[in-house]
């Protein structure tokens, strides 16, 4: 495990980020989610065409933008995106590095991601994603631990 | 950690749009 610090209402906090490995290593800790909202545009970005459908496509993505916590936190974000596209949607995997404004990172996987096309409107359409923490280290970059 | 977003329809010659995202973060507090 590893951790962060966080400052909410009512504090600073130093939080301890479940990885799945450490499930009752203390039966008193609570669980509490926090919300973030992201703005990103693409980066970087390679498609190639797999060659047997029209549409069907592997997409590299590298996306990079701001991202703001319910308390007011400010940080930034960087995805990195494997697409397998084909013309209905797509499914997504890769990896989010969330940065704080205390230079603290979390990495996480992006797994079974899904994006459907929508047939009209402004947005091209809703995805969805879960994720598992990968590295969570205060000030620290590039370390990792499970 | 969950994540939702909507996806903008990319402009002409771009790949993919841009994005916004809201995410759940799940983690536990150890006790004081």
């Amino acid at each position: 495990m590893a951790t962060r610090r966080l400052k909410s209402a009512v504090g600073t906090h130093r939080y301890t980020i479940n990885f799945g490995v450490a499930h009752g290593v203390c039966n008193r800790s609570r669980a509490e989610t926090m919300k973030l909202q992201v703005s990103n545009a693409v980066m970087k970005a390679e498609r190639s065409p797999v060659g047997d459908v029209e549409g069907h496509a592997l997409i590299f993505l590298m996306r990079e933008g701001s991202m703001r916590l319910e308390n007011g936190e400010l940080g930034s974000m960087k995805a990195l995106v494997v697409n397998k596209t084909i013309p209905t949607g797509t499914l997504f995997v890769g990896y989010l590095v969330l940065t704080f404004a205390d230079s603290s990172t979390i990495v996480m996987s992006l797994q079974e991601g899904k994006f459907s096309v929508a047939p009209e409107g402004e947005f091209a359409g809703p995805q969805e994603a879960k994720g598992e923490y990968l590295v969570e280290v205060e000030g620290l970059k590039g370390s990792r631990e499970r | 950690m969950s994540m939702t977003g909507k996806v903008r329809k990319p402009a002409s010659g771009e790949i993919a749009g841009t994005a916004e995202n809201d995410f759940i973060l799940t983690y536990t507090v150890p006790p004081k």
